[in-house]
């Protein structure tokens, strides 16, 4: 049995459920090294990562011998490093397997070591080395996780030259010991440089499976796949058309084409009619996503936040089960019309349950008032009730404060409290820098949901977190992630201040005018409704 | 209005050597500079430097004229979305100039202008974090030149784009330099002819500078930083040392008028 198979994989993503990956057919056999290639969006990183598990599968299998086996080492891996030393980040796969720790590391100093880290590199930390160590480490971080077969996801990307080159040895050298390797890359050099097959992506589905010479050494059959060959390659084509020389060869690597060239020059008798330079292909655009803004990004922000004011203050009024729950209920609707993307809503789920639980025990263990008779053996529901109470409670304000955060743009939300809460300024309060900290700590929210997931799914990618493991090992998975987190929030409030600097914003500058709400008048109705359901639900 | 910085020092950490170690650099009204280098070399905290972004331990950044005010820097950063904060395009690049305090009417003109010179007509309510990519990057740099700018740094505007979005965009730099002075930081060597000038930095110093026909037309200069060349020019010098390509004869600016040389008959053929 081959390595990996795939057969009519369809892999949906974001909220709109779109098939990112459409009826894929592949067969990856031992010893392969496949490139896969295709425009942006056309689905070959979403087929990279179900090819390693790590997305769910709509329909369709990925099986073979190692699809156990199967990591991959993520776009800018270099963002989901764990450890805080490099030796660390590559051990942390085998002792996370259960090996002991003197093992491991003896193993990932070998790791390292093939893939060109001396051993000073060793001892430092991974975000203190020059991008192209950062890479190499990151492959062996994912080779030390018994990778069988090896997918690199834009693996050259950002690199310079001397990086580059360095990786693409590293890469050979794997690939000449035996290993399994599916690249997925922009660079036709790249591919024709090191593939032995190529894969060409196209709206989801496999639009060429075979050589690589074959596209990359044919300009013409490369734009109908929506891609562009070699820059050299184009050259050689087009002065050999010129020419009327039919190539007996089709080099698909830059520098092969430019041999080829030569001799064309050298050999061809210069008689022929001069042409016109043909135009450049034109390259149609995408097609946009659909335009249509969710309902919260049609209305006014400080609505926004009366509205979340006020279903805050509905969810801790709400003194009976009945009205939490229709509370509850109307919340969820909103967050449904605000088309959260589903993640978000599962990341920031999982804190909501931890509180629920943490909430019902402490109102088991002191009562909230109602005696907790268990000698009688009374049922729990009558003391339980109001622990459910208190867990429907935190949930409604997790929801709100979240559909709040994803629905509303930093600025706006600043705008918004600035606006709400501009009479504080007559008792001296700092409102503009007050209003600024509070919407970018919100605005931060689904940022560092979006980062949660990414490092979660770099801990699956390198095999440190087995779905079958037991609760504690998994809570472990996710307290690990506590620093490379912070890491990851100071980094992005930090892009956020810096794309606020350039444009001249200041905080304590003079508020931006009224933006007229602009809504279709169903979810106006909707709206209305919701906010009238909230008032009903308080005097339920 | 021209840029001129003169030794700037960065320094991360007290304690750690100087990320720019006293760079000069001049950009001059409607020129369009590369500023390439090796990974580490310190080209996106000179990029921050210009913009004002992170303290300078010393050096200055001024106009070169004296009694003249600043230059103001724009900057576009690398990642596309996450430079954007607003919710919709008009928004986008509003923001800089309500920021500046400019009246409601002026707003609305700056924003007509440059929703229709960057070709987002038909995206203006559009919110920014549903483009693609390239239309991202073509919305960044709207809202900086919106800011009513003197120069723009753009940090690898390219690097998370794919080939096609990524050619596009760099066919619309020049139109973005106009009478601006534009410093274009680039790791892909196909850029750098599209440049008039080349700024190399290594280590935190600026190494080598000069117009881009002298950068193309030694091979060996590019060699010692580890440095691609442009397409263009990698074909010219493996043909000139198989003795096909003429010596003495420069370097066509881009591929296509190297293969419309290389078309015409009794051209460059021994």
């Amino acid at each position: 049995m081959a390595e990996l198979v795939a057969q009519q994989l369809i892999v949906e993503r974001g909220v709109d459920r779109t098939r990112a990956v459409d009826g894929v057919d592949l067969v990856v056999e031992r010893g392969e090294l496949i490139a896969i290639m295709g425009a942006t969006g056309s689905g070959k990183s979403t087929l990279a990562l179900a090819l390693a598990g790590l997305v769910p599968i709509g329909a369709g299998t990925v099986c073979g011998t190692a699809v156990s086996r199967a990591r991959l080492v993520l776009q800018r891996p270099e963002s989901t490093f764990l450890a805080e030393r490099v030796l660390d980040e590559v051990a942390l796969a085998a002792i996370a397997r259960g090996e002991p720790v003197s093992i491991a590391q003896r193993h990932a100093r070998g790791w390292l070591a093939t893939l060109g880290i001396d051993d000073d590199a060793m001892q430092r930390d991974p975000l203190a080395l020059s991008g192209g160590e950062q890479r190499r480490v990151a492959v062996a971080a994912t080779l030390s996780a018994d990778a069988q077969v090896l997918l690199l996801d834009e693996p050259s990307a950002g690199l310079d030259r001397e990086s580059r080159a360095r990786l693409h040895e590293v890469l050979g050298s794997l690939h000449a010991a035996g290993r399994t390797i599916i690249l997925v890359t922009h660079d036709p050099d790249e591919a024709a440089l090191l593939a032995t097959r190529l894969v060409v992506m196209r709206a989801g589905r496999v639009a060429w499976d075979g050589g690589v010479e074959p596209v990359l050494g044919d300009p013409q059959r490369a734009a109908t796949l929506g891609l562009r060959t070699a820059p050299e390659v184009e050259l050689l084509r087009e002065v050999a058309n010129a020419r009327g020389v039919a190539l007996a060869q089709t080099p698909a690597t830059g520098a092969a084409a430019i041999e080829a060239l030569a001799d064309l020059l050298r050999a061809s008798v210069s008689t022929v009619a001069p042409t016109v330079v043909p135009a450049g292909a034109e390259v149609a655009t995408q097609p946009t996503p659909s335009e249509r803004a969710p309902l919260p990004a049609l209305v006014d922000a400080r609505v926004r936040i009366i509205a979340a004011a006020i279903a805050t203050g509905a969810v801790f009024a709400s003194s009976t089960l009945l009205a939490c729950a229709i509370v509850l209920a109307c919340i969820v609707a909103i967050v449904l019309r605000a088309r959260i993307d589903p993640v978000r809503l599962r990341v920031s789920i999982r804190p909501l349950l931890v509180l629920a639980v943490l909430l019902v025990a402490l109102q088991l263990a002191f009562g909230g008032g109602s005696s907790v008779d268990l000698r009688a053996g009374v049922p729990a529901t009558w003391t339980a009730a109001p622990a459910l109470l208190r867990a429907m409670q935190a949930s409604g304000v997790v929801l709100v404060s979240l559909a709040l955060a994803s629905s509303t743009t930093t600025l706006d939300l600043a705008t918004g409290v600035r606006r709400l809460f501009s009479p504080l300024r007559l008792v001296s309060v700092p409102i503009g820098t007050l209003a600024f900290v509070v919407a970018t700590g919100l605005g931060l929210v689904p940022a560092m949901a979006d980062e949660f997931e990414r490092l979660r799914l770099a801990q699956r990618a390198r095999g440190l977190r087995d779905p079958r493991a037991n609760l504690a090992s998994r809570v472990r998975a996710d307290t690990s992630l506590a620093a490379p987190l912070f890491v990851a929030a100071f980094r992005r409030a930090h892009l956020m201040a810096d794309a606020l600097a350039v444009r001249g914003v200041d905080p304590r500058a003079a508020v931006r005018p009224w933006r007229p709400m602009v809504a279709p008048s169903l979810d106006l109705l909707a709206l209305a409704g919701g906010i009238g359901l909230l008032f009903v639900a308080r005097f339920v | 209005m021209p840029l001129r910085a003169a030794g700037l020092v960065v320094r991360h950490h007290p304690s750690h050597p100087p990320v720019l170690a006293g760079v000069d650099l001049e950009i001059g009204a409607g020129e369009l500079v590369a500023i390439i280098g090796p990974n580490g070399s310190g080209k996106s905290t000179l990029a921050r430097a210009l913009a004002g972004l992170v303290p300078l331990e010393a050096g200055i950044v001024d106009s070169g004229v004296a009694g003249a005010r600043p230059p103001r820097v724009g900057l576009v950063l690398q990642d596309p979305a996450a430079q954007l904060l607003a919710a919709t395009v008009a928004d986008e690049i509003a923001l800089g100039p309500q920021s500046a305090g400019r009246t409601a009417r002026a707003v609305a003109g700056i924003v007509d202008r440059a929703v229709r010179i960057n070709d987002l007509d038909s995206r203006w309510q559009s919110d920014p974090g549903r483009l693609s990519g390239g239309q991202q990057q073509r919305v960044a740099v709207a809202a900086i030149e919106a800011c009513d700018v003197d120069v723009i740094v753009l940090d690898e505007p390219t690097a998370l784009l794919d080939p096609a979005a990524s050619s596009r965009f760099a066919d619309g730099v020049r139109a973005i330099a106009g009478d601006r002075g534009v410093a274009w930081i680039t790791q892909d060597p196909d850029e750098v002819e599209r440049c008039d000038r080349v700024v190399v930095l290594d280590a935190g110093v600026v190494v080598w500078s000069g117009p881009v026909a002298e950068y193309v037309a030694d091979p060996a200069l590019a060699a010692t930083w580890k440095l691609d060349l442009p397409a263009t020019a990698r074909v010219v010098h493996s043909l000139m040392q198989s003795g096909v390509w003429p010596r003495g004869v420069p370097v066509p600016g881009s591929c296509r008028e190297l293969a419309a040389v290389l078309t015409q008959p009794g051209s460059a053929n021994g």
